[in-house]
């Protein structure tokens, strides 16, 4: 379990059974120091408890006291790993990595390893369209996360700049891919952060974790869910639901057309204790009604469960399930014309991505 | 096109229509409304200069509170869309070419349909609460 700053009081998680925590780790979230979004400010080192208007100058005089108190937070709630957050930038400025070194990653080492705290750091990395297209950018981040002695694994988080809900740019995915592999092939430990249902193609990397997010803005990572919209007009999304055997979330006026068009709708949906409520023609579907997605964490998590632990078998599986998914994407449009956010159009991509780095891994 | 297609609506079918209606399912350009006794009769437009394959998908999420959905191409790209009339067929989704000088010509007339979602299709009523028994014509669109 991830735990996020700007959602829950930093008190409140610090009386949450213990439990819950002892297998997860905090999302810091100090990409942008100024921001107190949501409970952000109650957090011990957010920036602007140590100073007011927290600039970057500041970290000069601050960046240590601030990583301590990132770790006693953590040490307290007793999560199983310590995160090392990573600060958000549009464009990355040309000391992006050395500064990161300086302010972040030497001071929580040092003061890890000068308390003699036995516990796993992981590195919070956010990576660019660029690192992953530009090879250069690419074997710049991959030499600076692997140069750490003291980190165990990274916090991946994938930017996610496209405007389409499944992602569905080959070259992005396939980088994707070969960037989980070679820091596993390194030794590192990978997990993932804001997923949407790509987590299950990058599973065929063999990261140690992916995540499941409720919402859209869980799903996927973009620096707008950390700043304060408040003013800003916001687009509420459609009430969707999503499948496992179309590995698709639906939107929810195509499952009333599929209702009347197609007696045997119900069977393209996971059963779930959430599903027989949610297909009453009562229910009021709103996007920010609990049981669609109370029903995608279950429903997916059991999908990621039942992966195969071997990777050569993972990735027949998904093959297999993908090939599916477009034999039945098939049957509903022969009554049912689906949008492109909604009719599996990012599958033959999937398929695509799977066979190169099928063959990277054969190489 | 839009404003001499509202032209030709107005002429030739009345003013029971709404354009740009917000908050259903996808934004039709024109939704009108035909009354005749107690039966309300929702027919929506999906104009478009070109690219009929993602009008034909958008004139599909209409059908979720039309009873009939129209995609209306610029003459000179209905050829393309003629091709695969089938498209519309298939989907029942009409299919009109129209020009600058407001000729109309029906390539595809849909049968009229119930709606697939009752409360989008209560709301598009309520909104086109001057719908009215004046409206005209409302014949020549459905098959």
């Amino acid at each position: 379990m991830i735990f996020s700053p700007v959602n829950i009081d930093a008190d409140k998680l610090l009386a949450l059974d213990g439990k819950l925590k002892q297998s997860g780790f905090l999302d810091p979230q100090l990409y942008l120091l100024n921001e107190a979004k949501g409970t952000l400010d109650t957090y011990p080192y957010f920036p602007g408890n140590l100073k007011p208007d927290f600039t970057t100058p500041d970290l000069d005089n601050s960046h240590i006291q601030l990583a301590q108190l990132c770790v006693d937070y953590q040490i307290m709630n007793g999560f199983h790993y310590l995160v090392i957050p990573a600060r958000y930038y549009t464009d990355n400025p040309t000391t992006y990595f050395a500064q990161s070194t300086e302010y972040f990653v030497t001071p929580f080492c040092d003061y890890v390893r000068e308390n003699k705290i036995q516990k796993k750091i992981l590195l919070s990395v956010i990576v660019k369209t660029i690192m992953l297209t530009d090879e250069q950018k690419r074997n710049e981040v991959l030499n600076w996360i692997t140069g750490h002695q003291d980190i165990e694994g990274v916090y991946l988080i994938f930017e996610n700049n496209f405007s389409s809900k499944q992602i569905k740019d080959f070259d992005y995915l396939l980088n994707a891919l070969k960037f989980i592999k070679i820091l596993k092939d390194n030794q590192m430990e990978v997990h993932l952060g804001y997923n949407n249902t790509e987590a299950l193609l990058f599973s065929i990397a063999m990261p140690d974790s992916v995540s499941i997010g409720s919402y859209e803005n869980l799903r996927s990572f973009g620096i707008k869910r950390f700043q304060d919209m408040e003013k800003s007009p916001m687009r509420a999304p459609n009430a969707r639901l999503y499948s496992t055997q179309l590995l698709q979330w639906v939107d929810y006026e195509y499952i009333q057309a599929m209702k009347v068009l197609m007696p045997d709708y119900e069977h393209y949906f996971d059963n779930s204790e959430f599903k027989p409520l949610m297909f009453k023609p009562e229910f009021k579907w709103h996007f920010a009604k609990p049981e669609p997605y109370k029903h995608y964490f279950y429903v997916f998590d059991k999908q990621i469960k039942s992966l195969p632990n071997i990777q050569e078998n993972r990735i027949e599986e998904l093959k297999l399930t993908i090939k599916n998914a477009l034999k039945l994407f098939k049957e509903i449009e022969t009554k049912v014309l689906l949008d492109d956010d909604s009719n599996g159009s990012h599958l033959p991509t999937w398929f695509n991505v799977i066979n190169a780095f099928q063959n990277e891994l054969t190489i | 096109m839009s404003f001499l297609f509202e032209k030709f609506l107005k002429a030739n079918f009345g003013n029971s229509y709404l354009k740009e209606c917000q908050g259903l399912f996808g934004v039709p350009d024109f939704v009108f409304c035909a009354k005749q006794k107690k039966d309300v009769s929702i027919i929506s437009f999906e104009l478009k200069l070109k690219n009929w394959k993602r009008a034909a998908k958008q004139a599909f999420r209409y059908k979720s509170f039309s009873h009939v959905s129209y995609v209306v191409l610029a003459s000179r790209s209905a050829n393309a869309a003629l091709n695969n009339i089938e498209i519309f067929e298939k989907y029942n989704i009409g299919l009109a070419k129209f020009d600058n000088n407001s000729d109309f010509e029906i390539l595809f007339k849909p049968e009229s349909n119930l709606p697939y979602s009752e409360n989008l299709h209560q709301k598009i009523v309520e909104s086109l609460s001057m719908c009215s028994e004046k409206s005209k014509n409302i014949q020549t669109l459905v098959r």
